[in-house]
């Protein structure tokens, strides 16, 4: 069972925190000068290939596991489909996903890639998606498809709902 | 490196453009101080994921910590409050984020039906969570609610922590990296316990994780600077310990014979009576008073309108809260305008009572 696969971290010792003032006076957030954070720091918990980084538990209940290793490539193949279709750094990718695995595959990705991910909720009316790509000048939605959005929107919100798996 | 667009529940949505450093690096703050994540937590957030909420808790504040992500689909369901409690004793979760109305609807469940065998942390932010609330879910779990502030520009600005005091109803003092204040029109910081503006310093230095601009709006860039300080457009006041009190979107206010009224107090009070599922308060432009607070309520099932109705309200306000926040006037609505996120868009009711202001029927 899953219960097994954690390692039981017993006792609370202490929190992150413990002297607020101190924190205060002492914390800093260090920016280096190149930075990326798929790379950086997210690729640094895959060095350890065992690594859990996602559990994911589908409408129907069942449960799948990610590590930190796996996302990590799966999100390198994503930044390379972006690269293969043009998408250059800079531009921006809509995505409008329930709470599906590949969203934070696509995220990652996007983020490896220097594209800019546009994250909208899936509650959104063909009006409101229509609005949000004429103002950003979005390059893509996440099916790959372009920017043009009519009527066929709401058709297509159905579509990236209940087959996720066509954008890869 | 990532654009959200801002709930628009004053005007058209904005594009909130974050950099490499803003939202990745500027989340430790989130996932170390507030979520308290450590590598070998499995952290749940139940969001939808095109809110900024997911960046915070369910993208870079636990994967900055080495933390696990527990997501479930719960595609194409209400909401049920039963069967997102089961997954505590299904899945070895230790460190849980909520939207407060989650938390109400948790709460209304008889907890000590459910198992939390590996629960140790729970966070709520989007809205002040009711001390109530808070109480009811330590009684039934054993854990505290802990409160975060912030907004989709900025990374975690202030929260109730392990390590400060809790005060009820207060939004706790600032978060680490961040220099908050109360400030007037001016920008100039304003004594303790008087109501301003909050304003994060963001001169000499500009903290880590806020928000670039609003990308292609420089003119909405502008006004929300103010001389060294980003003005949140929250209004609140500071007490002498730091610790920040929320009163109200700056364009909720109300302004009622000099009182200035906050239009959650008021709603929440509408709330807890027995007759009221949701209530919309704003100010309605009066002669005399300049505004007088009106409310829009929806009934929950069961109860009908009248001004005897009204009337019970009305006492009901005075008894719960300072009786010079009542609402002079009812109107009873079947529902309230709001964004796609859910918020109240007082905003469209208040364009509403001056058009009928200047066309009298």
């Amino acid at each position: 069972m899953l219960h097994r696969e954690l390692p039981d971290r017993g006792p609370i010792v202490s929190p992150n925190m413990v002297d607020y003032a101190r924190t205060m006076r002492e914390f800093r957030l260090d920016v280096p000068a190149r930075y990326n954070w798929a790379f950086d720091t997210f690729d640094t918990w895959a060095r350890d290939p065992a690594k859990l980084a996602l559990l994911w538990v589908s409408s129907d209940g069942q449960p799948r596991r990610f590590t930190f290793a796996e996302l990590s490539e799966r999100s390198r193949r994503f930044a390379n489909v972006l690269a293969g279709i043009g998408v250059a750094p800079g531009e921006r990718i809509f995505i409008m996903l329930p709470r599906v695995w590949q969203w934070w595959e696509i995220v990652l990705g996007c983020i490896r890639a220097r594209v800019v991910s546009m994250p909208g909720t899936t509650l959104m009316t063909p009006k409101d998606i229509q609005y949000r790509l004429a103002i950003s000048d979005a390059a893509r939605r996440p099916d790959g498809t372009s920017t043009s959005v009519s009527s066929r929107a709401r058709r297509q919100r159905c579509r990236i709902r209940a087959t996720p798996a066509t954008i890869r | 490196m990532m654009i959200y667009f801002t709930s628009g529940t004053t005007g058209f949505p904005k594009m909130v453009l974050h950099s490499h450093a803003s939202y990745p690096i500027g989340h430790v703050t989130t996932g170390k101080f507030w979520l308290d994540n450590t590598p070998e937590d499995l952290h749940w957030t139940i969001s939808d994921t095109g809110w900024a909420q997911a960046a915070w808790t369910c993208l870079f504040g636990p994967w900055n910590m080495g933390a696990a992500l527990f997501v479930w689909d719960a595609r194409g369901k209400r909401f049920e409050a039963a069967a997102a409690l089961e997954m505590f004793a299904r899945y070895p979760i230790t460190t849980f984020f909520a939207p407060p109305t989650a938390y109400r609807m948790f709460v209304q469940e008889s907890l000590a039906k459910y198992r939390f065998p590996t629960l140790r942390h729970c966070l709520g932010a989007g809205e002040a969570v009711n001390p109530e609330v808070i109480e009811a879910w330590r009684e039934g779990t054993g854990h505290h609610i802990y409160e975060g502030y912030g907004q989709t520009e900025t990374v975690l600005l202030a929260a109730t922590f392990p390590a400060t005091p809790w005060k009820p109803g207060s939004m706790g003092p600032a978060s680490p990296g961040h220099e908050l204040a109360i400030v007037d029109d001016d920008g100039n910081e304003i004594s303790r316990g008087t109501e301003g503006d909050l304003a994060v310093r963001v001169r000499p230095a500009r903290p880590v994780g806020m928000f670039q601009e609003y990308w292609r709006n420089p003119e909405a860039t502008e006004k929300c600077h103010r001389g060294d300080w980003y003005v949140t457009g929250d209004r609140a006041s500071m007490d002498d310990d730091g610790y920040l009190w929320f009163v109200g979107r700056a364009d909720d206010v109300i302004n009622s014979a000099s009182y200035r009224i906050g239009p959650f107090e008021v709603e929440s009070a509408l709330v807890e009576h027995a007759a009221v599922a949701e209530a919309a308060v704003i100010g309605k432009p009066d002669a005399l008073r300049g505004e007088i607070v009106k409310a829009f309520v929806v009934l929950a099932p069961g109860h009908f309108a009248s001004e005897a109705l009204a009337s019970e309200l009305q006492e009901h306000v005075k008894a719960v809260t300072a009786p010079y926040k009542y609402p002079r006037e009812i109107e009873f609505v079947t529902d309230l305008p709001k964004t796609i996120s859910g918020k109240i868009r007082r905003t469209e009711l208040r364009d509403m009572e001056r058009r009928r202001a200047r066309s009298p029927r």
